[in-house]
Protein backbone atom coordinates (compact mmCIF):
# COMPACT_ATOMS: atom_id res chain seq x y z
CA UNK A 1 0.00 0.00 0.00
CA UNK A 2 2.92 2.20 0.76
CA UNK A 3 4.29 2.03 -2.82
CA UNK A 4 0.90 2.61 -4.11
CA UNK A 5 1.07 5.82 -2.13
CA UNK A 6 4.52 6.41 -3.51
CA UNK A 7 3.17 5.92 -6.85
CA UNK A 8 0.44 8.44 -6.78
CA UNK A 9 2.67 10.92 -5.81
CA UNK A 10 4.94 10.43 -8.18
CA UNK A 11 1.66 10.37 -10.49
CA UNK A 12 1.24 13.43 -9.10
CA UNK A 13 4.63 15.10 -9.54
CA UNK A 14 4.59 13.65 -13.06
CA UNK A 15 0.94 15.63 -13.75
CA UNK A 16 2.15 18.57 -12.35
CA UNK A 17 5.41 18.63 -14.44
CA UNK A 18 3.22 20.93 -16.86
CA UNK A 19 4.48 23.94 -19.00
CA UNK A 20 1.67 26.84 -19.91
CA UNK A 21 0.93 26.87 -23.57
CA UNK A 22 1.01 30.75 -23.62
CA UNK A 23 3.66 33.07 -22.48
CA UNK A 24 2.08 34.09 -19.08
CA UNK A 25 4.44 36.77 -18.45
CA UNK A 26 4.26 38.73 -21.72
CA UNK A 27 -0.08 38.61 -21.62
CA UNK A 28 0.44 40.04 -17.75
CA UNK A 29 2.87 42.75 -19.52
CA UNK A 30 0.54 43.64 -22.27
CA UNK A 31 -2.95 43.60 -20.25
CA UNK A 32 -0.64 46.17 -17.59
CA UNK A 33 0.31 48.18 -20.84
CA UNK A 34 -3.23 48.51 -22.10
CA UNK A 35 -4.56 49.84 -18.26
CA UNK A 36 -4.36 53.34 -17.72
CA UNK A 37 -2.66 52.54 -13.93
CA UNK A 38 -0.13 55.09 -13.77
CA UNK A 39 -2.82 58.21 -12.69
CA UNK A 40 -5.11 55.21 -10.86
CA UNK A 41 -2.13 53.73 -8.62
CA UNK A 42 0.23 56.54 -7.66
CA UNK A 43 -2.38 59.10 -7.55
CA UNK A 44 -5.53 57.63 -5.94
CA UNK A 45 -3.72 58.71 -2.66
CA UNK A 46 -3.41 62.21 -3.25
CA UNK A 47 -6.79 62.27 -5.28
CA UNK A 48 -8.42 61.22 -2.45
CA UNK A 49 -7.12 63.22 0.11
CA UNK A 50 -8.05 66.20 -2.47
CA UNK A 51 -11.92 65.31 -2.74
CA UNK A 52 -11.64 65.18 1.01
CA UNK A 53 -10.32 69.17 1.47
CA UNK A 54 -12.43 69.99 -1.19
CA UNK A 55 -15.54 68.78 0.57
CA UNK A 56 -14.79 70.36 4.12
CA UNK A 57 -13.75 73.59 2.34
CA UNK A 58 -16.91 73.41 0.37
CA UNK A 59 -18.99 73.19 3.83
CA UNK A 60 -16.62 75.71 5.89
CA UNK A 61 -17.78 78.01 3.10
CA UNK A 62 -21.57 77.54 3.23
CA UNK A 63 -21.45 77.79 6.53
CA UNK A 64 -19.91 80.93 6.91
CA UNK A 65 -21.67 82.35 4.11
CA UNK A 66 -25.19 80.97 6.18
CA UNK A 67 -23.45 82.50 9.20
CA UNK A 68 -22.97 86.39 7.72
CA UNK A 69 -26.53 85.78 6.01
CA UNK A 70 -28.95 84.60 8.93
CA UNK A 71 -26.70 85.40 12.05
CA UNK A 72 -25.41 82.89 14.29
CA UNK A 73 -27.32 79.98 15.42
CA UNK A 74 -28.53 79.77 18.38
CA UNK A 75 -27.72 76.92 20.45
CA UNK A 76 -30.13 74.02 20.48
CA UNK A 77 -31.90 74.64 23.97
CA UNK A 78 -31.45 71.76 26.05
CA UNK A 79 -34.16 69.59 27.69
CA UNK A 80 -36.05 72.65 29.43
CA UNK A 81 -39.01 72.27 31.78
CA UNK A 82 -42.95 72.22 31.30
CA UNK A 83 -42.85 75.93 32.84
CA UNK A 84 -39.87 77.04 30.46
CA UNK A 85 -41.54 75.85 27.50
CA UNK A 86 -44.33 77.71 28.66
CA UNK A 87 -43.04 80.77 29.05
CA UNK A 88 -41.01 80.49 25.99
CA UNK A 89 -44.65 79.76 24.17
CA UNK A 90 -46.19 83.20 25.67
CA UNK A 91 -43.12 84.87 25.02
CA UNK A 92 -43.45 84.36 21.01
CA UNK A 93 -47.21 84.88 21.26
CA UNK A 94 -46.72 88.17 23.06
CA UNK A 95 -43.72 89.46 20.73
CA UNK A 96 -44.17 92.60 18.97
CA UNK A 97 -44.46 92.37 14.77
CA UNK A 98 -40.81 93.53 14.90
CA UNK A 99 -39.25 90.59 16.85
CA UNK A 100 -40.93 88.28 14.52
CA UNK A 101 -37.77 85.80 13.96
CA UNK A 102 -36.30 85.77 11.02
CA UNK A 103 -37.11 83.54 8.04
CA UNK A 104 -34.00 81.62 9.32
CA UNK A 105 -34.62 80.93 12.89
CA UNK A 106 -38.57 80.20 12.14
CA UNK A 107 -37.25 77.74 9.84
CA UNK A 108 -35.41 76.36 12.45
CA UNK A 109 -38.42 76.18 15.05
CA UNK A 110 -39.55 74.20 12.98
CA UNK A 111 -37.13 71.77 12.85
CA UNK A 112 -37.66 71.34 16.67
CA UNK A 113 -39.15 68.85 18.72
CA UNK A 114 -42.77 68.11 17.48
CA UNK A 115 -43.13 68.21 22.04
CA UNK A 116 -42.18 71.64 22.12
CA UNK A 117 -44.58 72.63 19.94
CA UNK A 118 -47.31 70.84 21.81
CA UNK A 119 -46.95 73.82 24.10
CA UNK A 120 -47.73 76.06 21.59
CA UNK A 121 -51.37 74.37 21.35
CA UNK A 122 -51.38 74.83 25.10
CA UNK A 123 -51.43 78.16 24.84
CA UNK A 124 -53.95 78.42 21.27
CA UNK A 125 -56.67 80.73 22.49
CA UNK A 126 -59.89 78.81 21.87
CA UNK A 127 -63.62 79.94 22.79
CA UNK A 128 -64.55 78.52 26.19
CA UNK A 129 -67.14 76.21 24.38
CA UNK A 130 -64.41 74.37 22.45
CA UNK A 131 -61.76 74.21 25.19
CA UNK A 132 -63.22 70.35 25.74
CA UNK A 133 -62.59 70.11 22.27
CA UNK A 134 -59.31 71.04 22.46
CA UNK A 135 -58.25 69.11 25.72
CA UNK A 136 -59.04 65.40 24.11
CA UNK A 137 -57.39 66.95 21.05
CA UNK A 138 -54.21 67.69 23.05
CA UNK A 139 -54.34 64.05 24.95
CA UNK A 140 -54.54 62.75 22.02
CA UNK A 141 -51.67 64.22 20.77
CA UNK A 142 -49.71 64.11 23.75
CA UNK A 143 -50.75 59.93 23.62
CA UNK A 144 -49.14 59.95 19.68
CA UNK A 145 -52.10 59.79 18.01
CA UNK A 146 -51.82 60.72 14.18
CA UNK A 147 -53.11 64.19 13.60
CA UNK A 148 -53.29 65.92 10.45
CA UNK A 149 -54.18 69.73 10.50
CA UNK A 150 -56.43 71.58 8.16
CA UNK A 151 -55.49 73.84 6.08
CA UNK A 152 -57.99 76.71 7.19
CA UNK A 153 -57.33 75.78 10.83
CA UNK A 154 -53.72 76.10 11.25
CA UNK A 155 -52.93 78.42 14.27
CA UNK A 156 -51.08 81.16 13.07
CA UNK A 157 -49.45 83.64 15.15
CA UNK A 158 -50.50 87.74 14.60
CA UNK A 159 -48.31 87.64 11.10
CA UNK A 160 -49.37 84.85 10.19
CA UNK A 161 -47.00 82.55 10.66
CA UNK A 162 -47.09 79.37 11.79
CA UNK A 163 -47.37 78.15 15.29
CA UNK A 164 -46.69 74.45 14.89
CA UNK A 165 -44.70 72.63 12.90
CA UNK A 166 -45.58 71.60 9.45
CA UNK A 167 -45.16 67.93 10.13
CA UNK A 168 -47.50 68.20 13.55
CA UNK A 169 -50.63 66.08 12.91
CA UNK A 170 -53.70 67.29 14.58
CA UNK A 171 -56.77 65.12 14.01
CA UNK A 172 -58.89 66.49 10.92
CA UNK A 173 -62.16 66.67 12.62
CA UNK A 174 -61.14 67.91 15.93
CA UNK A 175 -59.70 71.27 14.24
CA UNK A 176 -62.26 71.35 11.63
CA UNK A 177 -64.35 72.71 14.70
CA UNK A 178 -62.28 75.03 15.61
CA UNK A 179 -62.45 78.61 14.45
CA UNK A 180 -59.48 79.95 12.88
CA UNK A 181 -57.82 82.11 15.26
CA UNK A 182 -58.54 86.09 15.78
CA UNK A 183 -55.42 87.89 16.44
CA UNK A 184 -57.56 90.52 18.17
CA UNK A 185 -59.00 87.98 20.05
CA UNK A 186 -55.68 86.95 21.25
CA UNK A 187 -54.46 90.49 21.86
CA UNK A 188 -58.12 90.55 24.51
CA UNK A 189 -57.37 87.59 25.98
CA UNK A 190 -53.66 88.56 27.06
CA UNK B 1 13.28 74.36 -0.54
CA UNK B 2 13.90 73.99 -4.72
CA UNK B 3 16.60 71.32 -4.42
CA UNK B 4 13.57 69.39 -2.55
CA UNK B 5 11.19 70.05 -4.80
CA UNK B 6 13.35 68.87 -7.60
CA UNK B 7 14.72 65.22 -5.67
CA UNK B 8 11.35 64.17 -4.75
CA UNK B 9 9.60 63.65 -8.37
CA UNK B 10 13.05 62.13 -9.32
CA UNK B 11 12.99 59.64 -6.30
CA UNK B 12 9.49 59.09 -6.64
CA UNK B 13 9.83 58.33 -10.66
CA UNK B 14 13.35 55.90 -10.02
CA UNK B 15 11.44 54.24 -7.01
CA UNK B 16 8.44 53.29 -9.42
CA UNK B 17 11.24 52.24 -11.65
CA UNK B 18 12.66 50.20 -10.06
CA UNK B 19 9.61 48.29 -8.37
CA UNK B 20 8.37 48.17 -12.28
CA UNK B 21 11.85 46.41 -12.97
CA UNK B 22 11.38 44.32 -9.40
CA UNK B 23 7.85 43.13 -11.04
CA UNK B 24 9.11 42.33 -14.05
CA UNK B 25 11.97 39.90 -12.93
CA UNK B 26 9.26 38.14 -10.04
CA UNK B 27 7.09 37.50 -12.91
CA UNK B 28 9.44 35.65 -15.38
CA UNK B 29 10.74 33.60 -12.74
CA UNK B 30 7.03 32.72 -11.24
CA UNK B 31 4.63 32.67 -14.12
CA UNK B 32 5.46 28.37 -14.36
CA UNK B 33 4.95 28.55 -10.21
CA UNK B 34 1.48 30.33 -10.65
CA UNK B 35 0.68 27.95 -13.99
CA UNK B 36 1.02 24.95 -11.62
CA UNK B 37 -0.58 25.89 -8.39
CA UNK B 38 -3.63 27.07 -10.29
CA UNK B 39 -3.74 23.80 -12.70
CA UNK B 40 -3.35 21.83 -9.22
CA UNK B 41 -6.77 22.95 -8.42
CA UNK B 42 -8.65 23.90 -12.12
CA UNK B 43 -7.00 21.04 -14.04
CA UNK B 44 -7.31 22.64 -17.49
CA UNK B 45 -4.61 24.09 -18.95
CA UNK B 46 -6.56 27.19 -20.26
CA UNK B 47 -8.23 28.27 -17.29
CA UNK B 48 -5.06 27.87 -14.96
CA UNK B 49 -3.25 29.97 -17.53
CA UNK B 50 -6.00 32.94 -16.79
CA UNK B 51 -6.10 32.64 -13.23
CA UNK B 52 -1.93 32.54 -13.17
CA UNK B 53 -2.37 35.82 -15.44
CA UNK B 54 -5.27 37.25 -12.86
CA UNK B 55 -2.74 36.43 -10.26
CA UNK B 56 -0.24 38.76 -11.79
CA UNK B 57 -2.12 41.36 -12.46
CA UNK B 58 -3.28 41.56 -8.96
CA UNK B 59 -0.06 41.67 -7.40
CA UNK B 60 1.09 43.90 -9.84
CA UNK B 61 -2.08 46.44 -8.18
CA UNK B 62 -0.75 45.49 -4.62
CA UNK B 63 2.87 44.68 -4.18
CA UNK B 64 3.11 47.94 -2.62
CA UNK B 65 1.66 46.46 0.30
CA UNK B 66 4.01 43.59 0.11
CA UNK B 67 7.09 44.94 3.12
CA UNK B 68 9.35 41.86 2.46
CA UNK B 69 9.34 41.39 -0.90
CA UNK B 70 11.69 38.03 -0.34
CA UNK B 71 7.84 36.98 0.58
CA UNK B 72 6.42 37.68 -3.40
CA UNK B 73 6.54 33.70 -3.81
CA UNK B 74 4.83 33.03 -0.70
CA UNK B 75 2.58 35.83 -1.29
CA UNK B 76 1.76 35.17 -4.80
CA UNK B 77 1.40 30.82 -4.28
CA UNK B 78 -1.53 31.72 -1.76
CA UNK B 79 -3.26 34.61 -4.32
CA UNK B 80 -3.11 31.95 -6.71
CA UNK B 81 -4.47 29.17 -4.74
CA UNK B 82 -7.50 31.53 -3.49
CA UNK B 83 -7.94 32.52 -6.93
CA UNK B 84 -8.39 29.04 -8.67
CA UNK B 85 -10.25 27.84 -5.58
CA UNK B 86 -12.74 30.68 -6.46
CA UNK B 87 -12.91 29.86 -9.81
CA UNK B 88 -13.48 26.34 -9.60
CA UNK B 89 -16.78 26.96 -6.95
CA UNK B 90 -17.81 29.50 -9.92
CA UNK B 91 -17.19 27.08 -12.85
CA UNK B 92 -19.12 24.10 -10.55
CA UNK B 93 -21.87 26.06 -10.33
CA UNK B 94 -22.27 26.82 -14.06
CA UNK B 95 -21.30 23.64 -14.95
CA UNK B 96 -24.13 21.76 -12.60
CA UNK B 97 -26.86 24.45 -14.68
CA UNK B 98 -25.24 23.66 -17.72
CA UNK B 99 -25.25 20.05 -17.18
CA UNK B 100 -28.96 20.10 -16.22
CA UNK B 101 -29.61 21.59 -19.45
CA UNK B 102 -27.60 19.84 -21.88
CA UNK B 103 -26.94 15.97 -21.68
CA UNK B 104 -23.01 15.08 -21.76
CA UNK B 105 -21.75 13.52 -24.91
CA UNK B 106 -19.82 10.75 -24.33
CA UNK B 107 -17.19 10.10 -26.98
CA UNK B 108 -15.29 6.65 -27.69
CA UNK B 109 -12.22 5.91 -26.92
CA UNK B 110 -9.48 3.09 -26.60
CA UNK B 111 -9.29 1.20 -23.64
CA UNK B 112 -5.78 2.47 -22.63
CA UNK B 113 -6.85 6.15 -22.70
CA UNK B 114 -9.82 5.01 -20.18
CA UNK B 115 -7.94 3.44 -17.83
CA UNK B 116 -5.62 6.40 -17.89
CA UNK B 117 -7.80 8.91 -17.59
CA UNK B 118 -9.97 6.70 -14.49
CA UNK B 119 -5.70 6.52 -12.67
CA UNK B 120 -5.68 10.41 -13.46
CA UNK B 121 -9.58 10.96 -11.57
CA UNK B 122 -8.44 8.85 -8.66
CA UNK B 123 -5.72 10.40 -7.78
CA UNK B 124 -7.02 14.10 -8.33
CA UNK B 125 -10.11 12.57 -6.07
CA UNK B 126 -8.16 11.38 -3.66
CA UNK B 127 -5.99 14.80 -3.62
CA UNK B 128 -9.27 16.90 -3.70
CA UNK B 129 -10.52 14.69 -0.65
CA UNK B 130 -7.85 16.14 1.47
CA UNK B 131 -7.98 19.05 4.03
CA UNK B 132 -6.78 22.26 2.06
CA UNK B 133 -3.89 22.60 4.23
CA UNK B 134 -2.74 19.05 3.56
CA UNK B 135 -3.41 19.30 0.12
CA UNK B 136 -1.69 22.23 -0.17
CA UNK B 137 1.45 20.89 1.08
CA UNK B 138 1.26 17.94 -0.90
CA UNK B 139 0.27 20.18 -4.41
CA UNK B 140 3.60 22.15 -3.55
CA UNK B 141 6.21 19.35 -2.88
CA UNK B 142 4.89 17.91 -5.98
CA UNK B 143 5.78 21.33 -7.77
CA UNK B 144 8.86 21.48 -5.82
CA UNK B 145 9.91 18.31 -6.62
CA UNK B 146 9.29 16.69 -3.13
CA UNK B 147 11.96 19.77 -1.33
CA UNK B 148 10.72 20.10 2.41
CA UNK B 149 12.72 23.12 2.59
CA UNK B 150 11.06 25.08 -0.33
CA UNK B 151 7.55 24.40 0.18
CA UNK B 152 8.12 25.38 3.80
CA UNK B 153 9.13 28.82 1.97
CA UNK B 154 6.56 29.34 0.12
CA UNK B 155 4.06 28.44 2.87
CA UNK B 156 6.14 30.48 5.07
CA UNK B 157 5.99 27.68 7.88
CA UNK B 158 8.76 25.87 9.39
CA UNK B 159 10.09 22.82 7.76
CA UNK B 160 8.75 20.36 10.71
CA UNK B 161 5.17 21.97 10.23
CA UNK B 162 5.95 20.72 6.17
CA UNK B 163 6.88 17.40 7.33
CA UNK B 164 3.99 16.89 9.29
CA UNK B 165 1.29 17.74 7.40
CA UNK B 166 2.91 15.92 4.53
CA UNK B 167 2.95 12.41 6.80
CA UNK B 168 -0.59 13.36 7.48
CA UNK B 169 -1.22 13.65 4.00
CA UNK B 170 0.39 10.22 2.83
CA UNK B 171 -1.75 8.56 6.12
CA UNK B 172 -4.78 10.04 4.18
CA UNK B 173 -4.10 9.49 0.97
CA UNK B 174 -2.89 5.56 2.27
CA UNK B 175 -6.30 4.53 3.95
CA UNK B 176 -8.83 6.30 1.23
CA UNK B 177 -6.47 4.59 -1.64
CA UNK B 178 -7.42 1.36 0.93
CA UNK B 179 -11.15 2.63 0.81
CA UNK B 180 -11.51 2.93 -3.20
CA UNK B 181 -9.92 -0.44 -3.77
CA UNK B 182 -12.08 -2.11 -1.01
CA UNK B 183 -15.20 -0.86 -3.04
CA UNK B 184 -14.53 -1.28 -6.39
CA UNK B 185 -13.35 -5.52 -5.88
Amino acid sequence: MRDEVDDTLTELVESLRIEPRRDIAADVRARLAQRPVRIARSGSWYFGVAAVAAVTLILFARAAWRTREYGDPAPRPAAQSAADRDEHVRQRLSAPSEAVPSRAIHARERREQPSRMLAAYDNVLVPDDQARAVDRLLARVRSGAVIVPAANSLPLDKDGLLLAPEPVRIVRVIVDRLPPLDPDSAEEAQ
Amino acid sequence: MNEYAVRLPAGFVSDEAALEREFDSRLSDSSTLAFRVAFSVLRHREDAEDVAQEAFVRAHRSIRQLRDRGRFRAWLVRMTWRLAIDKRRGDRRRCAREEAVAPVETSASSEDALIAQERGMRLWRAIDALPEKLRLVIVLSAIEEQSVRDVAALLEVAEGTVKSRLFDARKRLQEMLCETKSTTR
